[in-house]
């Protein structure tokens, strides 16, 4: 995995939005295929860019329509796309749960995607982002961006 | 668990509303316990009974998003200090102040928090914030302290 220091915020939020669209869609007309879609997408778009389906069509459709705008931030894409893997995986066994005919267990899976999906889409909040900058904390390797150190704002602590 | 298709547009909707109102609640309770929390004694550089509104910017190592945060808040203080008002920044370290971060349920990182000249919460931003959103808090901060002025003039001249 190559990470990028620039992201586009509302490349992100097209992202989540066909996540929860697609797994509710799924849900609702009972038919597993699309969070086995979803997931194939989050898993292969974590692992390789050219694999993020939904990332490709808000580049080449939704920005070049004008429907959504890009809002580039500066900063790390490793905590995504970890959240976007971990959002993989997740749907990824709720989906062999509902092909092994385990529906309630397979659908909470899926519904826990998307309301985590939900959250940072309405609210900000990164759920799988929080998980990798905790497994950094405890000094997992591999898990601490290498962001570059804040400059000073007005005061520092110790002045 | 519903079968039928209709059923289950229900049941999604239901999910999604549910959850929608269980976090504004969470967020609402979050707020209203804030609301009255003075901190000003427990801040390291600032001691009770200050005069002017201070923005705790809480941050840590490794944090990627707050280099940029760190972009926004200067580009606030350049706006405000244009328009002849100044705002305060202190900047600590979420895990050395862990007390502190505690107390002001700071459960990310960048995380800024508006404090008014008595050192009352007046509003918290967990994540990445525009500077937009700093200058608005300040500015409607400033509306709020001159509508409860104006609030005890009117009492006053309604009592003479």
């Amino acid at each position: 995995m190559r990470h990028s220091q620039i992201i586009d915020h509302n490349a992100l939020k097209f992202n989540q939005l066909s996540i929860v669209t697609l797994t509710t869609l799924g849900f609702i007309l009972n038919a597993p295929v699309l969070p086995a879609f979803v997931s194939l997408v989050l898993i292969g778009g974590s692992l390789t860019p050219r694999l993020a389906l939904f990332k490709l069509l808000y580049r080449h459709a939704i920005l070049r329509l004008g429907l959504m705008r890009s809002h580039i931030v500066e900063e790390a894409s490793a905590p995504h796309e970890f959240a976007q893997l971990l959002g993989g995986l997740v749907l990824g066994s709720g989906v062999a749960f509902l092909f092994l005919g385990s529906e309630v267990t397979g659908w909470a899976l899926a519904w826990i995607v998307i309301f985590l999906a939900l959250a940072n889409l309405l609210f900000g909040f990164c759920a799988g982002c929080f998980i990798y900058f905790q497994l950094g904390r405890l000094g997992l390797p591999g898990f601490t961006p290498n962001a570059s150190h804040p400059t000073p704002v007005s005061k520092q602590e110790g002045e | 668990m519903v079968s039928p298709p209709f059923d289950r547009m229900i049941a999604s909707a239901l999910l999604v509303v549910c959850f929608a109102l269980l976090v504004k609640a969470i967020a609402f309770a979050r707020r209203r316990a804030l609301k009255n929390v003075t901190v000003a004694h427990l801040l390291p550089f600032k001691k009770e009974g200050a005069t002017e509104p201070t923005l705790l910017y809480f941050w840590n190592t490794g944090c990627s998003q707050c280099p940029s945060q760190e972009r926004q808040i200067e580009e606030a203080r350049t706006r405000l200090s244009s328009s002849g008002r100044s705002l305060t920044v202190l900047k600590l370290n979420a895990l050395e102040e862990e007390l502190l971060a505690r107390q002001l349920h700071v459960m990310t990182v960048p995380t800024t928090i508006l404090l008014d000249a008595d050192g009352k919460v007046a509003a918290t931003n967990p994540g990445l914030t525009p500077w937009q959103r700093i200058v608005e808090e300040f500015h409607s901060m400033g509306e709020d302290v001159s509508q409860t002025r104006s609030r005890k003039i009117n009492t006053v001249k309604c009592d003479a």
